[in-house]
């Protein structure tokens, strides 16, 4: 008898013990779904941030890189239907050109800062309306943006303060680093090195320079206005960027 | 004693006659007769390059004005306008954000051109402009070519990877890739820098995951960056290392890397493929490039591509997807190395790199005319180089109306067969031209010339030699350049017209009372037309061509020779055809970087031969003439034998007569003798000067002035006998008829002249032949336009244009560029109107109609006054071609003239007419009632084709002139008063408005009482830009000279009845010449005759000239690199400045000439010597004193960070970063804590600096 009443007694801690496993299961899986809208894949802020900023990234710099390096460029040439940026220029006869953008790679950065700016408002707006749809508060703070470029990639800092709650449970987020992977800066460089030449020999020798630096692939157009067109692409990315040169320039006749 | 006397007489008679005769013959070999010589065509082929040289407003150089404009509405920066006047200011304006500044760019402080230097980036800019720079948060420098040490590039070593960068874009690099800064700045080549990356070292990184050995193929600071344990030169799937890797589970390519790689299990790159997996794996160990398989051979450069990954792109192949062709024998790997070689088209294989020229036509020279060189290159064609890369033809155009061509040069490949290089370079078609107005009047500084123009690549002496006396070299272009007509048509017209000339041909009136041609008889010819036209389109696009297509197009108009033959044609229109294996040499282009001041080569300049070669060289402002002797015409040699001969016969002759005389023989016979002699003498010397006088010598045969010289001389001795020997008259009967005889003889040989003088013998006529070098035009019409880019090269705007006068080049940027025909369906001639706008004042256009109009003076009756130049024009509806003609025609083609001279299609026409006499149109006497009707005929046609049939008549009537004004001189040169230090005497040329004759003297006096004459060129045909040109040789004797000039006009007045009506100066012309006190001096070169020291090589030097003396200091200054003085950038003032960017290392020689406006030329040779240091500062010795004591080889700046060991890692810090020791020469001091150790970082004034430490200290030391 004694033996069936410690049988009973373990069937009952048994199942006291199966209980409490899948209560605890049961807490365990609501307690961790109920902040989902703060550490949960679909709703992470650094990534939602992250995905939107490198899409706005991209899109100014492939709305640049044709361009000459800029999103909406002046003192142009048309080439291919595309107003390409002069970087380098002299609109006389005879003399090398001037170096019309001295500091290409600080203009870079401004550019694609002035293109991603409202954008990545944009992409802190639809984060506040996910995260209010989803019934949690969201405060912005202000947003600064640093944009830096180095190989093979844009870095951005985004310095805004963002506070997600619900309920009681209030998470913050300050700074956003993201590395968007893109070869402008690769790119420009090579651009700055063609503008530099041209500005001291009135040539730059984009054989010898291809086949040095087999990542790119140049090509050179000239029209009857002595201004060239030089196309650089980046094999690994095959991105293009297309900068005009007119440097030394030779009337017809005298 | 009276013999004696009258020995002496006579002897200084024959002496004064013999003068004569001499004076006679020469005379008549260079005066009345006067030929157009090789110096007149050169000095007006000279004129007219001078004043397309200096007064195109195109030439930058040459403006009046430069305005810099700092921002413009579109954006540009910093750019420079031509002004020459108010209305080219106002369009700077306009252009511009704000005003343009009235000054050139250097000396606009915003705009002053320098190296921008990012300081955050570490990048550099040449050429950048300050204050753009600045807005950007750059750093800016003087130095416009990055030669600063900021800009100094060395090896940043980043991962496996490594960049030739400056130190700062290095450390920036490595900052934002999270790595740590590796800079190596005593690689000083890009491609030692990427051989650096090639031989990092690699090897396993082992580290343990999930409770397993990993591996990881990396350098050795990228596996401690991840903790992992380096081995280095070991594979992954070695098997010792234990790892989980399998080796050669998969090939792939990889970025940045020629080859194909073996990959084991883990996704690490192994050794490169070989089909021998085992001699690939290596054992597990790293395999070198040069270990590896081979790709192929010298001959066959893959000939192992289906077993071998070794792929190299130098030599010709890469890692890439494997294709039908290309694949390796191992179906299963997706890769292979892959042919980057091309096959041009004509079927020739070219490797990866390789470049070659590609033609649209013939280039160069080719025998024409004459069998004298001519350029070929067509109208409408371009060079371009072809570039095989990656497996790819690309097209490169060269720059378009042949300013740039296409050189080439092979080179033999080292398995046999030849490289190609080609480049598209700068054509110095300028520069031929240029020679020809540096050339001096005589034989030395010609030939100067010719040498120049045959060591220039670029150009070809271009001779033309139809006739004796019509015959000259020009330095033209090798390649011509094209011209675009429907822009800038008047260069066009400036550069062609060169060629434009007139060959005068002499007729002589012969004593048979027929014309005889005696002088450039052959302009009359074919050959005429043919060589000119030789040189026509040697010029440029000029003259009769065919463009690049075929097509004829035509550029020329020829009046008294024969037009050019079909045969000649023939030969022309081969030239569209493309000469296989002819190419441009690449030459040298140490003259065109000289003007950039990039001083290629200076090193080894030497000085000229001598100064005057220098100063020969900076006449460029100086209309130059060649000396070419005076060519005697065959007619001349008759005469000049003829005197000759006579004159060496009378020489002996007298000879002995002074023997006789001079030996004071008082003989009778012998006086007799002297007698004889001396009247023979006279006799001759008397018919000389009465065939002179009467000028019938060019008209005579060789006998018949033979017959009368010796008629003469025998008349004169018989009476030069009876007059010394007395009483011979009564002597007897032959004596006697001998006495009678001679002054018979004398009067006959009178008589006859006279009568060959009323005969009009030795009369000269001349004949102008006339060809008119103008600017080629393209077929009408547009059927050919579609053919531009058909020969699957680029099609540009230019040789669109080439195709036909309707062809456009349309889409232009767009990418879908066409040339297409503007006009298909155009069946319309232009309609012509009168032009209003040009009109002389005093004029109106009367009676318009669609059939012409009449030009009425607003004076009196209307009609127009002869002589007097009108002009007026013609306005069409679309652009034409105008002709006129005063008979009429029946076709355009028929018409003789063209309006207003040019062949352009125009909107607007104008012509300037000098309105004939009224004698020339058949209405002689003096009746000032006299009236003449007088119509020009006019036709246009349009580009299509579409000509006018009915005449369009453009009429007036025409009254008798009268010249009541005086002369008025409308120039003069040298322009400035001053003339050259040592000058003697100077030639003044003045030109005149109308025909006139000029006389000079140093008092003011009236112009018959002025005593010298200016030899004037009165001809129509001499007529020049600014008229009628007049020289003289003014002689200077004071300091200051004055001389005072008047002018009569009306020439052909001169001996008639009319001669008062000649007008006057009533005032004189003042010609004032002041001698330099000094002569010009170069006070000061700097630098000279010492060392300049640089820590970056290229190094940028800026050469500065002070002059003073001559005429006040001022002067132009030019320095010489290879063959050119080149004008300095700054100067025409007492301070010369020139930047040179691209000095290298080692002593210097350069030559300097500076001449002021009036000649004065000073020269002087600068030397110095560039010391590049690019070494970083050592460390010669380091002690304690309690303080730390280093001491360096040179001044130097040291800092140093201290830390716990001696880790080598820790030498990246920032020289900036560190603690400054004290001490800026060569000791430095600081606190020294032997606890620590010191890494110390040494840099000199030039920042050279070691990529490490200079050396680690550590305590005790």
């Amino acid at each position: 008898m004694a033996e069936i009443r410690n049988k009973k007694g373990q069937v009952v801690i048994w199942v006291i013990i199966a209980m409490a496993l899948v209560g605890s299961m049961i807490l365990f899986f609501t307690l961790e779904r109920k902040p989902t809208i703060l550490n949960g894949q679909d709703f992470s802020p650094e990534s939602f941030i992250q995905g939107c900023s490198e899409k706005a990234v991209n899109e100014a710099v492939d709305l640049m890189l044709p361009q000459g390096g800029f999103v909406s460029p002046n003192n142009t040439i048309l080439f291919n239907n595309i107003n390409v940026a002069y970087l380098c220029e002299n609109q006389g006869f005879y003399k090398s050109c001037i170096n019309q953008h001295p500091a290409l790679i600080n203009e870079l950065r401004s550019e694609i800062k002035k293109y991603i700016m409202p954008k990545i408002e944009n992409c802190f707006s639809n984060l506040k309306a996910d995260v209010e749809r989803k019934n949690s508060d969201i405060t912005l703070g202000n947003m600064e943006i640093d944009v830096n470029l180095g190989p093979n990639r844009v870095i951005l800092n985004i310095d805004r303060k963002v506070t997600i709650s619900k309920d009681s449970e209030t998470k913050t987020f300050e700074n956003f680093e993201i590395n968007v992977i893109n070869s402008i800066y690769d790119i420009a460089n090579v651009a700055i090195e063609i503008a530099s030449q041209e500005a001291k020999y009135c040539y730059f020798e984009y054989v010898g320079y291809s086949v040095l630096h087999t990542r790119f692939g140049i090509r050179k157009t000239s029209d009857s206005n002595s201004n060239k067109i030089y196309t650089i692409k980046d094999k690994y990315s095959d991105k293009e960027m297309n900068i005009a040169i007119r440097s030394c320039a030779i009337p017809p006749g005298i | 004693m009276i013999n004696k006397r009258g020995t002496s007489l006579i002897e200084m008679f024959l002496i004064i006659s013999m003068s004569f005769s001499f004076a006679y013959i020469i005379h008549e070999s260079e005066g009345k007769v006067k030929f157009v010589t090789e110096e007149n065509n050169l000095e007006k082929i000279y004129a007219k390059l001078l004043r397309l040289l200096i007064s195109d407003k195109n030439f930058v150089s040459a403006a009046a004005a430069v305005y810099t404009c700092v921002k413009a509405k579109d954006g540009s920066i910093c750019q420079e306008y031509p002004v020459f006047d108010a209305e080219d200011a106002a369009a700077c304006n306009e252009l511009c954000d704000g005003s343009c500044i009235p000054s050139g760019r250097d000396k606009v402080a915003e705009c002053k051109i320098g190296t921008c230097y990012d300081e955050l980036e570490g990048t550099c800019q040449a050429g950048s402009p300050k204050k753009e720079c600045e807005n950007f948060e750059g750093k800016w420098f003087p130095d416009p070519f990055e030669n600063i040490p900021q800009c100094r590039e060395g090896c940043c070593v980043l991962g496996d990877q490594t960049q030739f960068v400056s130190d700062r874009q290095c450390g920036r690099q490595a900052e934002l890739l999270g790595l740590e800064k590796e800079f190596k700045p005593e690689i000083r080549t890009e491609i030692q820098c990427l051989i650096l990356a090639n031989s990092q070292e690699e090897g396993a990184c082992v580290f343990q995951e999930e409770f397993e050995n990993t591996c990881k193929f990396t350098t050795k600071a990228q596996c401690l960056s991840i903790g992992g344990e380096f081995k280095v030169g070991l594979l992954c799937s070695n098997s010792d290392l234990d790892t989980n890797c399998e080796r050669q589970a998969s090939a792939n390519c990889v970025e940045g890397k020629d080859e194909l790689y073996w990959f084991d299990s883990c996704g690490n790159k192994e050794n490169i493929y070989d089909a021998n997996k085992g001699k690939s794996w290596n054992d597990g160990k790293v395999l070198g490039k040069a270990d590896s398989c081979s790709i192929g051979t010298e001959t066959n450069g893959l000939k192992n591509q289906n077993t071998c990954g070794n792929c190299n792109y130098i030599m010709g192949s890469i890692c890439g997807e494997k294709t039908a062709n290309e694949k390796l024998s191992d179906g299963s790997i997706d890769y292979v190395c892959r042919d980057l070689s091309c096959t041009d088209k004509d079927g020739q294989k070219r490797v990866n790199g390789e470049s070659w020229c590609e033609y649209q036509g013939s280039i160069g020279t080719d025998k024409g005319s004459g069998n004298k060189l001519r350029a070929t290159d067509t109208p409408g064609s371009r060079h371009f180089r072809q570039v095989c890369l990656d497996a790819e033809i690309r097209t490169e155009a060269c720059a378009d109306y042949r300013n740039e061509i296409c050189v080439e040069e092979q080179t033999k490949k080292a398995g046999g067969g030849e490289f190609s290089s080609a480049a598209c370079r700068l054509n110095r078609w300028q520069q031929c031209l240029e020679y020809n107005t540096n050339v001096k009047n005589n034989q030395k500084s010609k030939e100067k010339r010719d040498d120049k123009c045959t060591q220039n690549p670029d150009c070809f002496v271009k001779e033309v030699n139809i006739a004796d006396n019509f015959k000259f070299n020009i330095c033209a272009p090798k390649y011509p350049a094209g011209f675009d007509l429907r822009t800038n048509g008047e260069t066009a017209e400036g550069v062609c017209s060169i060629a434009s000339q007139k060959c005068t041909v002499i007729y002589v009136k012969k004593e048979t009372g027929s014309w005889q041609c005696v002088a450039n008889c052959d302009c009359e010819e074919g050959k005429f037309t043919e060589q000119m036209n030789d040189l026509c389109m040697s010029l440029g696009d000029c003259g009769l061509s065919v463009n690049y297509n075929g097509d004829l197009g035509e550029g020329y108009k020829v009046h008294g020779a024969p037009k050019l033959s079909k045969s000649y044609i023939a030969g022309i229109s081969k030239y569209s055809d493309v000469k296989k294996g002819k190419v441009a040499e690449p030459g040298n282009l140490k003259d065109f970087y000289g003007a950039l001041g990039i001083p290629g080569g200076l090193g080894s300049a030497k000085t000229p031969e001598d100064a005057s070669k220098a100063a020969t060289m900076m006449g460029l402002l100086t209309a130059g003439m060649v000396g070419i002797p005076v060519l005697a015409a065959a007619y001349f040699g008759v005469a000049g034998l003829s005197g000759i001969g006579i004159t060496s016969g009378l020489g002996a002759a007298s000879g002995e007569a002074v023997t006789f005389f001079g030996g004071g023989s008082a003989s009778p016979a012998l006086g007799a003798m002297g007698g004889v002699l001396a009247g023979g003498a006279i006799g001759l010397a008397a018919t000389s000067l009465l065939i002179k006088f009467t000028g019938i010598g060019p008209g005579l045969s060789p006998m018949t002035t033979y017959a009368l010289l010796g008629a003469g001389a025998i008349g004169g001795a018989i009476v030069g006998y009876a007059a010394v020997t007395p009483g011979i008259g009564a002597g007897g009967g032959l004596f006697a008829g001998a006495t009678i005889l001679g002054p018979i003889l004398i009067i006959a040989v009178v008589l006859i002249i006279v009568w060959f003088k009323l005969m009009g013998v030795g009369k000269t006529k001349q004949v102008i032949v006339d060809f008119s070098c103008q600017p080629w035009q393209a077929p009408r019409g547009g059927k050919n336009c579609e053919e531009c880019g058909k020969d699957g090269l680029p099609c540009s705007r230019y040789t669109c244009q080439s195709l036909g006068q309707t062809c456009e080049f349309e889409n232009e940027g767009t990418g879908e560029e066409l040339c297409i025909n503007i006009s298909p369906n155009d069946v319309t001639s232009p309609r012509i109107s009168p032009l209003e706008i040009v009109l002389a004042d005093g004029f109106e256009y009367s009676d318009v109609s669609e059939n012409g109009y009449k030009i009425k003076s607003n004076v009196e009756d209307g009609c127009v006054k002869a002589y007097q130049p009108l002009t007026f024009g013609i306005s069409l509806n679309e652009p034409g071609q105008c002709r006129f003609d005063t008979l009429h025609t029946n076709t355009f083609e028929e018409m003789e003239f063209d309006f207003g001279g040019r062949n352009l299609y125009l909107w607007n026409h104008t012509q300037t007419l000098n309105i004939p006499s009224l004698e020339s149109l058949g209405i002689p006497g003096y009746d000032p009632n006299r009236r003449a009707d007088y119509s020009l005929y006019v036709r246009c046609a349009d580009g299509t084709g579409n000509e006018n049939i009915n005449e369009y008549v453009i009429n007036f009537c025409v009254k008798p002139g009268d010249d009541i004004t005086a002369p008025l001189i409308t120039k003069k040169e040298p322009l400035g008063e001053y003339t050259t230090y040592n000058a003697t005497e100077q030639q003044v040329t003045i030109w005149t408005n109308e025909p006139s004759e000029c006389k000079w003297d140093s008092t003011d006096k009236t112009y018959d009482s002025m005593l010298n004459e200016f030899e004037c060129a009165n001809d129509v045909a001499n007529q020049e830009f600014y008229g009628f040109k007049c020289e003289g040789t003014l002689g200077i004797t004071t300091e200051e000279n004055k001389y005072y000039v008047r002018c009569k006009d009306q020439p052909w007045l001169s001996g008639t009845d009319k001669e008062g009506d000649r007008n006057t100066n009533s005032e004189s012309y003042q010609v004032n010449l002041k001698r330099s006190r000094t002569n010009l001096k170069i006070d000061s070169i700097s630098p000279n005759n010492r060392t300049i020291s640089a820590g970056v090589e290229p190094v940028s030097v800026e050469v500065i000239v002070r002059t003073s003396g001559g005429v006040d200091g001022n002067a132009i200054c030019k320095y010489g690199i290879g063959n050119n003085l080149i004008e300095f950038y700054d100067t025409l003032g007492n301070e010369h400045r020139q930047v040179f960017q691209s000095f290298t290392a080692g002593e210097k020689e350069l030559p300097i000439v500076c001449e002021d406006e009036a000649g004065n030329i000073a020269s002087q040779t600068a030397e110095f010597n560039i010391l590049i240091d690019t070494s970083a500062p050592e460390i010669s010795r380091v002690y304690n004193t309690g303080n730390l004591i280093v001491i360096t080889n040179e001044p130097s700046e040291c800092s140093f960070i201290t830390g716990e060991s001696k880790k080598k890692d820790l030498c990246n810090f920032e020289f900036i970063n560190g603690t400054l020791m004290s001490g800026v020469d060569l000791v430095h001091s600081s606190e020294f804590d032997s606890g620590k150790t010191h890494y110390i970082k040494c840099k000199d004034r030039f920042d050279n600096a070691p990529g490490a430490c200079s050396i680690i200290l550590k305590g005790g030391a």
